[in-house]
């Protein structure tokens, strides 16, 4: 056995990723306890506490889904001191390889070895002498050279015979397949047939190595018949929606298009030959609506941001009007963003934001699932700005405007210039209304701003 | 080019050739024809399908392996012997092994299947029962005694 030298290639494979390997060998080394559990649940349920403790790792969900095909393509690999080893180092391993009824499981196709049995081997050593051991192993070694001989011999019989089967098998699963292709495009399925011929050949009543008599198509007929009209729908659920992605998607992408409340999906009763442009007017005509009602969830939202009771003697002004007051101010919690009115307000990404996602295999087939609004909750990012409004209403009162019905249209109107009469060394100068409310400015809660109005 | 889509929505545009590798995403293409569509592989994330992709790449113009060469791989010699550029490419940590097999097994890259399991293999190989649980992390769930028991129920087996 070249013990030494695969041990050594061992070494070299994992000294080239051994400055992270080391590091994190923790982590990285997570999988196999989950491994571990696998066989465990399978081979034996009374493994001790301590092995399933360790299966939690950060990779457990990972490799417990290494399917035991792939194990044992792994174990196929090794020698039998190899899987004796293998078998040493935890129970369920040792459990699935060493068993009375697992011997010979992962069977055994190595370089020349053979199935052996444990058991009968050892009572063997254990009741013979050296030199009687010594005979005997030559016994077997020199019987193994003619099994090995025979077996090549074999396997030259075999081989041409196992593909000459293979062929056979292949040539009726072909015939098959093509005399079902034929019977469904009869019915009238050769146009879908087009969409599913491997799927089709795929399918557990095709792939059998059995000719299509007049019985087994009467026994067939039904079930493939609803399998093809399924894969039919299915496929044109996927096609529409691929069409409405292609319309969607252009006007998702620009920034002032509200939300898709109304918009058509894929599985709404659009008719199977609509054209595209069809399509498209179903959407558009719901659009005005779907824009209204978008509108007026996000001023409802706004509205309950404001204080509950701004100015005592101004209960009269209806809900639109306070929104639209100067000192109705909003700020988004980003850094460098200006303090915001209401609509202007409307047309940040807070609120236009769109996310496009396409939907995989497995999911409802509905763009309303694949491409929809962010749909933020964003009642911590934006907020009334009670500073900002303080600031505010000081200008109106400098500039003689009512703070209860003055409109920011009211104020840039006027067009006019502060200055800060507390900060004025600290370099703020003079500025008009944009560059006060910018937060540059650095209002401080607490401090006593008062602004000048500058003649100009 | 065929525009594959992992599971965390990274999008990789490559040669159909090289795609093909996959048995999988070969049939997906046989059966959608000729098409924009992207192809979401729900199973692999970005940094596995690239590296899955580099393996397909290396290999893309060498024939495909038929049925029949698969069917008669089992009853022929299987040998651990890796090529000089897969043993270079799977060189990588215990983690993308791992994840290597599952999506070469998902993806139905066989070649590329045979190299992981082998690569295991040889880590296994020539290794004590104590090597190989450190080697993978898992902890000894024998019992003292019923260690001693295995060890002298194995004593036949050692240096021979």
């Amino acid at each position: 056995m070249a013990k030494g030298r695969t041990a050594k290639k061992t070494v070299t494979g994992e000294a080239a990723d051994a400055p992270e390997a080391h590091g994190a060998s923790s982590r990285l080394q997570q999988p196999q306890p989950a491994k571990k559990r696998k066989q465990t649940e399978r081979t034996n349920n009374a493994t001790s506490n301590a092995g399933k403790k360790r299966t939690s790792g950060k990779f457990a969900a990972l490799v417990t889904s290494m399917p035991m095909e792939i194990l044992f393509d792994i174990m196929s690999h090794l020698t039998p001191k190899d899987l004796l080893s293998f078998a040493r180092s935890t129970k369920p391993f040792r459990n699935i390889l060493l068993r009375r009824s697992a011997i010979g499981a992962p069977y055994y196709r190595g370089e020349g070895h053979f199935i052996f049995d444990f058991e009968q081997l050892k009572e063997k050593i254990l009741n013979t002498s050296k030199e009687e051991w010594l005979t005997f192993s030559d016994e077997r070694k020199q019987h193994l050279a003619q099994i090995r001989e025979h077996a090549a011999r074999c396997e030259a019989w075999s081989i041409p015979a196992s593909d000459k089967r293979a062929q056979a098998r292949g040539d009726l699963k072909l015939s098959r397949y093509n005399a079902v292709k034929e019977r469904l495009s009869e019915l009238g399925w050769g146009e879908e047939l087009k969409h599913c011929a491997y799927r089709l050949s795929q399918h557990a009543l095709i792939k059998q190595p059995r000719a299509l008599t007049e019985r087994v198509w009467n026994n067939i007929r039904e079930p493939l018949l609803l399998w093809i009209a399924n894969a039919k729908s299915t496929r044109i659920i996927r096609s529409r929606e691929e069409a409405l992605m292609q319309l969607y998607y252009p006007l998702l992408m620009k920034q002032n298009v509200p939300s898709m409340e109304g918009w058509p999906t894929a599985a709404m009763n659009l008719e199977t030959d609509d054209t595209e442009k069809e399509i498209f007017d179903k959407a558009m005509s719901g659009l005005a609506e779907a824009i209204q009602s978008w509108r007026h969830s996000n001023r409802d939202r706004l509205l309950a941001l404001l204080p509950a009771n701004t100015e005592s003697g101004h209960g009269a002004v209806s809900p639109e009007n306070r929104l639209s007051l100067a000192t109705s101010v909003f700020h988004v919690n980003v850094t460098g963003e200006k303090l915001l009115h209401y609509p202007a307000i409307l047309l940040h990404r807070y609120f236009t934001g769109k996310l496009v996602r396409r939907s995989f295999v497995a999911e409802p087939l509905e763009p309303w699932h694949s491409v929809h609004g962010y749909h933020t909750d964003y009642s911590g990012d934006i907020t009334h700005d009670e500073l900002g409004a303080a600031v505010v209403k000081c200008l109106l009162g400098e500039c003689g405007l009512d703070s209860g019905t003055a409109t920011p249209a009211d104020l840039d109107n006027l067009d006019a210039r502060f200055c800060c009469l507390v900060s004025l060394t600290r370099g703020n100068g003079i500025c008009s209304l944009g560059g006060i409310a910018n937060p540059a400015c650095n209002f401080k809660a607490g401090q006593d701003y008062r602004w000048g109005l500058v003649e100009l | 080019m065929v525009n594959l889509v992992t599971s965390d929505n990274e999008s990789f545009t490559v040669e159909k050739a090289v795609a093909s590798r996959s048995v999988l995403i070969k049939n997906m293409l046989e059966d959608v024809g000729e098409s924009d569509q992207p192809i979401p592989l729900p199973n692999v994330t970005a940094s596995v399908l690239k590296k899955v992709l580099e393996y397909c790449d290396h290999h893309k113009n060498e024939p495909m392996p038929t049925s029949e060469d698969l069917a008669a791989e089992d009853t022929r010699k299987r040998t651990t012997d890796i090529g000089e550029w897969d043993q270079k490419f799977i060189q990588v940590d215990q983690e993308m092994l791992f994840e290597i097999i599952l999506a070469a097994n998902y993806l139905d890259i066989k070649p590329l299947l045979d190299v992981g399991c082998k690569t295991v293999a040889n880590m296994i190989k020539g290794k004590t029962p104590e090597e190989i649980r450190k080697l993978f992390n898992i902890v000894n769930d024998f019992t003292p005694e019923e260690e001693a028991q295995i060890k002298k129920e194995n004593e036949w087996a050692e240096d021979r």
